[in-house]
């Protein structure tokens, strides 16, 4: 039986893009943790939610956490480089993509990046009025005024 | 590309997340903000309900300071508070929730809390943070919390004003519990022994500015990890404080020495952080007492790889301990002070110290006494291989220090402390076992310093800049004088961590002149085989030029050495 660092599994995108990976890194998503488990993982392991350009950037995130892990828990140093890490990684998408990478971990079941990446939309949010929120995420308000003036009242306590 | 880009830039990717996705969005932000989107749309009037981390705070607003306000105005705030809370509790129903915090100071009512921990509590709340400050106190260890089959993290502060009961316990899946400015008033202690042997799969537990009053203090508990207690400013203390925590991995204690520890149970102990501290009404003249005796404690840390002691803990085990265990596990000691080090126990604590591998000062400080004078013996016959020391003062004769050290193999120094070795030291030993040397420069290389370094370390193989900062011009070169100690150093490998860091004092031509010194470094040091280029910025420009730019200086360099550039990702060689 090979170790884990030496077990290779190919991940296939719904566009038909491949991807070799080590066995730790594949294990970073839940989902693919199980078919391994549950040997079905002989050949390419198909994801059919989840584009070449995505899933690329999923492994590249899976193989860092993988590389750079914090030695324990105490290991601050490490849990520091990490995050400074995974901010900059964030930096480089638009808001569609961290969508699409939100519905990935989700369906991959990746905790950490799903957490991230959600963090990520939180933050845009974070110290926005409504209106700024409608306009960055292109919400249309479906309210009528009085409508509107009402949900206000039934959370006066935020809106204050 | 672009037009493609703004096409799906008009659709509303967020509101067609699912339910769920969009609550964990919602979920990193305070309550009150994330009750903002209700106005969004109609897809979001009723999110809230999907959001599993509740945090309210009755001060969350921004015009109002609660000292300021009228008492209509804070009335209205209140009741506006509660009627939130209630309604994104009511629209949550029975939907499992993960994290709830509250933090009340504007005087809600009691009831009020209490039915919004039951709520809580009875949708299996796993992590519940509390800090509730009213005026008529409130208690915060209620026994439906203490009582919850579910909470994996408890967080818990109040004010010392009022003392907190604790009736039965009973939380079998707590794991982390941190109480914070929280008062116990019972005779025998008994209240916070029932807290501890209630949560049997304790394994952290923090204790800040905790008020006693009771004559005795005991952690007793078989699953604990970790530990932190800060017991430092309290005038209450009971008298005796003792650890029953044979698993304890982690042990960082703050204390005004004053109790006896009649039972310290640290067989697992492998990271201890002390503060201990003399009380400060001691008389001089007056030796410790039996009431200040610290042995115990120290006796059972003997098996500690790793020790930070604060400089007054060192004046505690110097005058409180009538003896100090050997410390055979003892790896790593950490002396981190700001105040005056008590050079005088060292001696008799290295001396127990007979695996030493790294000692680290937190700052060598000024005196003009020189009271290291005395450690002469115990530190040349010290096992220690590495030396760290912070920025320090340059006021400091520390010549039997470096005296005492110069068997390390590993050195790491600060510019600082290199400095210190040039101007405060009489003589500077021949480091004969040194083969790593590390200079980390937090502002500017002192050149001037490292001809009387490097000549005395006649077997050093590796030397490492930590950064190239200097002031001044181009035109100065400070490091022309150090060619002849460079030209007959036999060091082999050169490794420059974070070039082109820009001092923010000169951001103009910092490559330039970072790559002057490497080409003075590289013709000078005739046995040079291996340079390593860390480079660390984010300049625009493309880092492979100027890494072409490095590796044309092979040219200056001694026939047998390689350059390698690395920057954060790429390596050219």
């Amino acid at each position: 039986m090979a170790s884990s660092s030496t077990n290779k599994f190919v991940l296939k995108s719904n566009d038909d893009v491949s991807f070799e990976v080590t066995e730790a890194v594949a294990r970073e998503f839940q989902v693919i943790a199980h078919i391994i488990d549950d040997d079905c993982a002989k050949k390419a392991i198909p994801l059919s939610n989840v584009t070449g350009e995505i899933l690329s950037k999923m492994i590249e995130y899976g193989k860092k956490h993988i590389e750079e892990a914090p030695v324990d828990e105490e290991d601050e140093e490490g849990k520091k480089k990490l995050q400074i890490w995974d901010e900059e990684f964030m930096k480089q998408f638009n808001m569609e993509i961290v969508f699409q990478l939100i519905l990935a971990s989700n369906y991959l079941n990746n905790k950490g990046l799903l957490d991230l990446t959600c963090c990520t939309v939180a933050d845009h949010i974070k110290d926005m009025t409504p209106d700024e929120v409608r306009t960055l995420f292109n919400v249309k308000n479906d309210y009528t005024t009085e409508e509107e003036e009402e949900i206000r009242k039934e959370n006066s306590w935020a809106f204050e | 590309m672009n037009s493609k880009k703004m096409d799906i830039g008009s659709k509303d990717l967020i509101s067609n997340l699912p339910e769920a996705l969009i609550g964990h969005i919602l979920s990193f932000l305070p309550t009150k903000d994330a009750a903002l989107t209700s106005v969004l749309s109609k897809r979001w009037r009723h999110m809230l309900a999907f959001v599993p981390n509740l945090d309210f705070d009755d001060e969350d607003y921004e015009d109002y300071n609660r000292y300021d306000m009228s008492p209509l105005k804070r009335l209205k705030m209140l009741t506006s508070f509660q009627v939130f809370v209630d309604r994104v509790l009511a629209l949550q129903g029975n939907a499992p929730v993960n994290k709830f915090s509250l933090s009340c100071e504007l005087g809600v009512e009691p009831s009020s809390v209490n039915r919004w921990l039951s709520n809580v509590l009875e949708r299996g709340v796993l992590d519940l943070d509390l800090y509730v400050s009213l005026e008529d106190g409130y208690p915060l260890l209620l026994s439906q919390v203490l009582m919850s089959k579910t909470l994996v993290r408890l967080k818990v502060e109040g004010t010392t004003d009022f003392s907190t009961d604790v009736g039965e316990v009973f939380l079998p899946k707590l794991k982390t519990l941190y109480l914070d400015d929280l008062a116990f008033n019972d005779e025998g202690g008994a209240a916070f022994a029932k807290l501890t042997s209630g949560c049997h799969v304790l394994e952290e537990l923090v204790m800040i500015d905790i008020v006693f009053y009771c004559d005795f203090f005991l952690v007793s508990n078989p699953t604990l990890k970790r530990l932190k207690v800060r017991l430092d400013f309290t005038d209450q203390k009971p008298n005796t404080v003792s650890f029953d925590t044979p698993n304890l991995v982690y042990l960082e204690f703050t204390d005004t020495v004053g109790a006896k520890y009649p039972k310290a149970n640290f067989d697992s102990l492998v990271e201890a952080n002390l503060d201990l501290r003399m009380r400060h009404y001691q008389d001089e003249d007056e030796p410790a007492g039996d009431s200040e005796d610290s042995t115990n404690l120290i006796m059972e840390i003997y098996n500690v790889k790793i020790l930070y002691l604060s400089g007054a803990t060192l004046e505690v085990l110097a005058l409180c301990c009538k003896a100090i265990p050997i410390f055979s596990n003892l790896i790593r000691l950490t002396i981190d002070t700001h105040e005056e080090v008590q050079w005088e126990f060292l001696p008799k604590l290295l001396e127990n110290c007979p695996n030493l591998e790294t000692l680290v000062f937190g700052v060598l400080s000024t005196i003009h006494c020189k009271p290291w004078e005395d450690t002469r013996t115990c530190l040349s016959s010290s096992p220690v291989k590495m030396l760290k020391s912070e920025p320090a003062d340059d006021s400091v004769d520390a010549t039997n220090l470096f005296m005492g050290i110069c068997n390390v193999e590993i050195l790491y120094l600060s510019g600082a402390t290199l400095e210190i070795l040039a101007s405060c030291c009489k003589a500077i030993p021949v480091f004969t076992n040194l083969i790593h040397l590390n200079i980390n420069t937090h502002g500017n290389i002192q050149w001037k310093s490292l001809p009387k370094l490097l000549v005395n370390c006649p077997n050093l193989e590796t030397l490492v800049l930590e950064g190239l900062n200097y002031i001044g011009t181009i035109h100065c070169k400070p490091w022309e004088d150090t060619r002849t100690c460079l030209s007959s150093s036999p060091v082999k490998m050169l490794k420059v961590l974070r070039f082109g860091q820009i001092n923010l004092l000169e951001k103009v031509d910092v490559i330039d002149k970072q790559k002057e010194v490497i080409k003075y470094l590289l013709e000078t040091m005739p046995n040079l085989e291996q340079v390593m280029i860390y480079y660390d910025t984010s300049f625009d420009d493309d880092p492979s030029i100027l890494s072409t730019e490095l590796q044309m200086l092979e040219k200056v360099a001694s026939p047998k050495c390689k350059i390698q550039v690395i920057s954060a990702n790429i390596r050219f060689s």
